[in-house]
């Protein structure tokens, strides 16, 4: 027997409810081992220590404070009765501070929901800007992000060259038809330029994936839903704006089994 | 608590119940000690632990119409107690009430430099004040047990019905929460 195995039989041995079999190899123990020997008396000790205190007289006034606050009328207005069991419940935050947080937040998860901060789709006359700059020759990075995500993605469509052509010496993962349009588009601030390819790379190990890397700066996964946690996972260490921000959630997109991610890195 | 005193407390719930405003009164001397020395050693601090017993039976009073079995006031009453401690102590613990407070915070007079003894040193009174801050500074989880079994004396089967969970579970973690308090505890008791 092991010493912690004697250490975890220490209440039963004070209560004396070791059967003859434990009993007797505790003992055996005990008799050979000079530090469970030590930690018994301790523990022995211990107990007798705590059963020991002697109880605390309450102060004065207790039930007096509680007969007063029995007392107190009931606030007749909603607001008063509110409070008052707000209080009851013991948060650490006031009652209107409560309200304004909750109210904020259905806001917030309104305009979230109707995507008004994250929309990232051209509008038709982008668009056609967006095509037309898909020329060769052109910095597509210096165009606005709403506009250069669609138009980088769209490009495969106008170009004739392999969707790897432009990858650097690593080995491919899964080529894949080319994802349109994803449900989600991360984009990466202050990460290093490598960062994609690197990511690239490790993403071979998830054989579920389908990844696509068409330009230095942008990187198409197709995954199942419940790897996303993996994904952010990889880009912890740089910051991220997800869009949509439902896409943090753990259960985003579970009923649609596979998620379109499209990684953008701007380059600081 | 014994039978004979359970028994004087159901009636007291009962009188309660049937509109007795002295039962009321009664009650609150009869369990504000043990009420109190619990908030005290879960908080470790005596204005928190009488707001805390005002607190709790404050709500026996508004919610004793929940209690099934005026027999068994007194688990209730612990659950109850428990609850209210808990909230306590993760509010006071969000505030950082505990940050200067801990067992080795060496601005405290109680504490023990390595090498110093306990005897000619301090008082009953503050070695009492050491292990009730060891057993404040224990888990949640932890401190219930120690509280309910070793300093209220209650039974394991009380116990279990009070933090509902199974008897071997309370066994076992009678035993962790001693060998924790016994780690904290070494200097006084060597």
């Amino acid at each position: 027997m092991d010493c912690s195995r004697i250490s975890s039989m220490f209440t039963a041995d004070l209560d004396h409810e070791l059967d003859q079999a434990s009993r007797s190899a505790f003992d055996d123990h005990l008799g050979s081992c000079p530090a469970c020997r030590r930690q018994r008396r301790l523990f022995r000790a211990t107990v007798a220590r705590v059963q020991s205190l002697e109880p605390l007289n309450p102060p004065l006034g207790i039930l007096s404070g509680i007969q007063a606050r029995l007392e107190q009328p009931a606030p007749a207005d909603l607001f008063g009765r509110l409070a008052a069991y707000w209080r009851r419940l013991d948060f650490s935050v006031s009652l209107p501070t409560a309200v304004a947080t909750v109210a904020l937040a259905m806001v917030m998860a309104f305009l979230a929901k109707n995507e008004v901060f994250f929309q990232y789709q051209a509008a038709p006359e982008q668009a056609a800007a967006v095509s037309a700059a898909a020329a060769p020759g052109l910095e597509r990075s210096r165009l606005p992000l709403h506009t250069t995500i669609p138009a980088a993605i769209g490009r495969r469509e106008l170009a004739s060259q392999s969707p790897f052509d432009t990858m650097p010496t690593h080995p491919p993962a899964i080529r894949v038809p080319v994802v349109q349009r994803p449900d989600v588009l991360m984009v990466l601030h202050a990460a290093p330029p490598e960062l994609l390819s690197q990511l690239f790379r490790e993403s071979a190990a998830f054989t579920a994936w389908r990844v696509d890397y068409p330009e230095r700066e942008l990187l198409l996964v197709e995954l199942p839903s419940r790897d996303l946690a993996a994904l952010r996972e990889m880009l912890v260490p740089y910051p991220v704006a997800v869009s949509p921000v439902s896409a943090l959630s753990p259960n985003y997109a579970a009923h649609k089994g596979r998620v379109r991610v499209a990684i953008r890195t701007r380059l600081p | 608590m014994s039978h004979s005193e359970e028994n004087d407390t159901g009636d007291l719930v009962r009188a309660l119940r049937q509109g007795d405003g002295t039962a009321f009164t009664k009650l609150v001397q009869r369990h504000q000690a043990r009420i109190y020395n619990l908030a005290y050693n879960y908080v470790k601090d005596e204005e928190e632990a009488k707001d805390l017993t005002q607190d709790i039976f404050i709500t026996v009073h508004r919610t004793l119409g929940s209690l099934r079995d005026e027999d068994k006031f007194s688990a209730w009453l612990y659950q109850l107690a428990l609850n209210h401690c808990r909230n306590r102590y993760k509010r006071l613990q969000r505030r950082g009430f505990f940050r200067s407070r801990s067992l080795d915070d060496p601005d405290s007079p109680l504490h023990l430099t390595s090498g110093e003894t306990p005897e000619g040193l301090l008082g009953q009174q503050d070695q009492d004040q050491l292990v009730r801050k060891a057993i404040a500074s224990l888990s949640e989880a932890e401190k219930e047990v120690i509280l309910l079994r070793d300093i209220e004396g209650m039974s394991y089967d009380e116990i279990g019905t009070i933090l509902e969970i199974p008897l071997g579970t309370v066994k076992s973690k009678l035993n962790r929460a001693r060998l924790a308090l016994k780690e904290r505890l070494e200097k006084i008791l060597e």
